[in-house]
């Protein structure tokens, strides 16, 4: 393993254990205002400064962490969910059955994600309390990221429904429920779990950018989308650059991510190689 | 006629994306809402007629709109109060010279590292891209455009650049792997044995090899640039179409979503279609 791989893990490791455990790092509740201290430069009390409302900038920043680190995984795990159903179904079904399906996933696929991700957002309310905004924004994720993942999820099923061994456990009589359980399902593992991986960076994006809009998760709840929201008075950055905190850790984590994935996927590789050798 | 029903295509995939479009607005909570009933000055028959003449089903309602829009007419912006045609006509140049100015930058920035990268083997270019493209596939599109919009101190020039550093990883990763890939195969290998100069082996042998698949990528980056026009623009302040879907989604503008929706969806389409056609063309050429 190298170095940066190490480095990576450790950081991931790191972010998330402090997001976990963000009640008993945190100085201050997230919503709590100090209202003699609005806008502080880092001090022993308030080590990242407080925003404009004197809340404590690393206290919101923690549970910000926590909400986007937990909240992204939930979402993939949904849209993970509904790919795998419709690329189940249209790999195995066939027919009628697999164009409608296609025809969906080409449907979503060909709209901008970012477009779509706000109509969707717009047409449901906006006014919405912190908690309620939090479960519409990842549940929206959920229900609309699927696409992509689905097509390589029907292309598995395809290539699974084809292969020597489904051939040959059909011929000796194995009934269709329990060749979709045991001979399917076991061989889907690998790409299912490969799209769940792939969609969580891809969400942690999508909640980003709709927080930068303001669509995202409301206030006073903080996560990273809105916790960027606040760069956007981009005049005071120069002067209080320990604002960049959020963005800094945002593009750290999902860096790490990454190294972590393309090295997860280069040792499934090798151990293909070395299987087949 | 692979165009004509290429374009049935694109025609069947916009009428059904707006049926979806009118069956979420005609589902979402306060649909029918008006805010003159809220006048108190308004007698309850006035109320009454506003109500009646409100129609609920869907297919109707999709009706109406698709024969409103065959005559140039679609819809008035309630936040803007504006047609919407007329919203869309101010805003689209300004977007689309941002892209395509955006879209010239990544392609070009992409192809040249990659060329050097993957098509010549150079480690050097292969780590710089990598990296770049590691560090902008972690950063959200309203975070680059942040940063642009300050290190550029709000020049009109950020909205092109913010675009191209949105698009330009997916090239690149896709540009390195297919280069890569064409300048590995056994006949170019041989033609560098054989001490054939290396321009020459890359723009007769690598390139023409990589050409279909490249282009391929030409119809993704055009998705891609489009739905970074929302966080860019608006950070921006750049008033294109981006900016006027985030403002119609933020005020809950429906009226004017909707069509949006659809033309950003139509220029996506065409897109692909004429990334397809040209694919289509070069993989014969080079065969």
């Amino acid at each position: 393993m190298s170095v940066v791989r190490v480095i990576c893990w450790l950081l991931l490791g790191l972010t998330v254990c402090a997001a976990v455990g963000a009640n008993w790092i945190a100085p201050a509740p997230y919503e709590k205002q100090f209202r003699d201290f609005p806008n502080a430069r880092p001090n022993g009390q308030f080590p990242l400064g407080t925003d404009e409302l004197g809340r404590d900038r690393l206290s919101r920043l923690l549970y910000g962490t926590r909400l986007s680190l937990l909240l992204a995984p939930a979402a993939a795990l949904l849209a993970t969910l509904i790919a795998a159903l419709a690329g189940i179904s249209a790999g195995m079904i066939g027919g009628r059955v697999e164009q409608l399906i296609l025809s969906a996933v080409d449907l979503v696929a060909s709209l901008p994600w970012l477009f779509l991700l706000i109509a969707v957002r717009a047409v449901l309310p906006l006014n919405v309390s912190a908690y309620t905004s939090v479960a519409v924004t990842f549940l929206l994720l959920g229900a609309l990221g699927w696409a992509g993942a689905a097509r390589v999820i029907r292309s598995a099923v395809v290539a699974v429904r084809e292969s020597g061994f489904l051939v040959q456990a059909r011929s000796m009589g194995v009934s269709g429920w329990r060749l979709f359980a045991v001979q399917l399902l076991p061989n889907l593992r690998g790409p299912v779990v490969a799209q769940f991986w792939l969609l969580i960076p891809l969400f942690i994006l999508a909640e980003a950018n709709l927080g930068v809009l303001g669509l995202g998760v409301s206030e006073p709840l903080p996560s990273w989308g809105n916790l960027l929201l606040d760069l956007v008075n981009h005049r005071e950055i120069a002067e209080a650059p320990w604002r960049l905190a959020p963005a800094a850790l945002l593009v750290t984590v999902l860096l790490s991510l990454q190294v972590v994935q393309n090295s997860g996927g280069k040792l499934v590789r090798n151990r293909k190689a070395v299987a087949e050798v | 006629m692979k165009l004509f029903a290429g374009s049935c295509r694109i025609l069947f995939t916009l009428v059904v994306a707006g049926l979806c479009g009118v069956m979420l607005v005609r589902f979402a909570p306060g649909f029918g809402t008006d805010n003159r009933e809220l006048n108190a000055k308004l007698r309850e028959e006035s109320i009454a007629a506003l109500r009646a003449g409100r129609e609920s089903n869907v297919f109707r309602i999709y009706g109406k709109f698709l024969l409103k829009a065959a005559h140039g007419d679609m819809g008035t912006s309630d936040a803007f109060n504006a047609p919407v045609g007329g919203l869309l006509a101010d805003r689209l140049p300004l977007t689309l010279r941002s892209v395509g100015l955006g879209l010239a930058a990544a392609w070009a920035l992409a192809l040249c590292i990659a060329t050097i990268a993957g098509g010549f083997g150079k480690r050097v270019a292969d780590w710089a891209g990598t990296g770049l493209t590691e560090v902008l596939l972690a950063s959200p599109a309203g975070l680059l455009a942040l940063l642009l919009f300050i290190v550029f101190d709000g020049s009109v020039l950020v909205p092109v650049l913010g675009i191209a550093l949105v698009v330009f990883p997916h090239l690149y990763r896709n540009q390195r792997q297919v280069l890569g890939e064409a300048a590995g195969r056994p006949h170019v290998l041989s033609a560098h044995a054989r001490g054939v100069r290396p321009w020459r082996v890359f723009f007769r042998e690598v390139l023409p090899g990589a050409l279909p698949q490249l282009l391929a990528m030409a119809a993704t980056s055009v998705t891609l640039a489009v739905g970074a026009t929302i966080p860019v623009e608006t950070i921006c302040d750049s008033p294109g179409i981006g900016q006027l879907a985030w403002k119609a989604a933020a005020s809950r503008d429906l009226e004017l979503l909707l069509p949006l929706i659809l033309a950003m969806t139509a220029i996506s389409l065409t897109a692909n279609f004429v990334a397809d056609q040209i694919c289509g063309g070069s993989e014969v050429a080079v065969s």
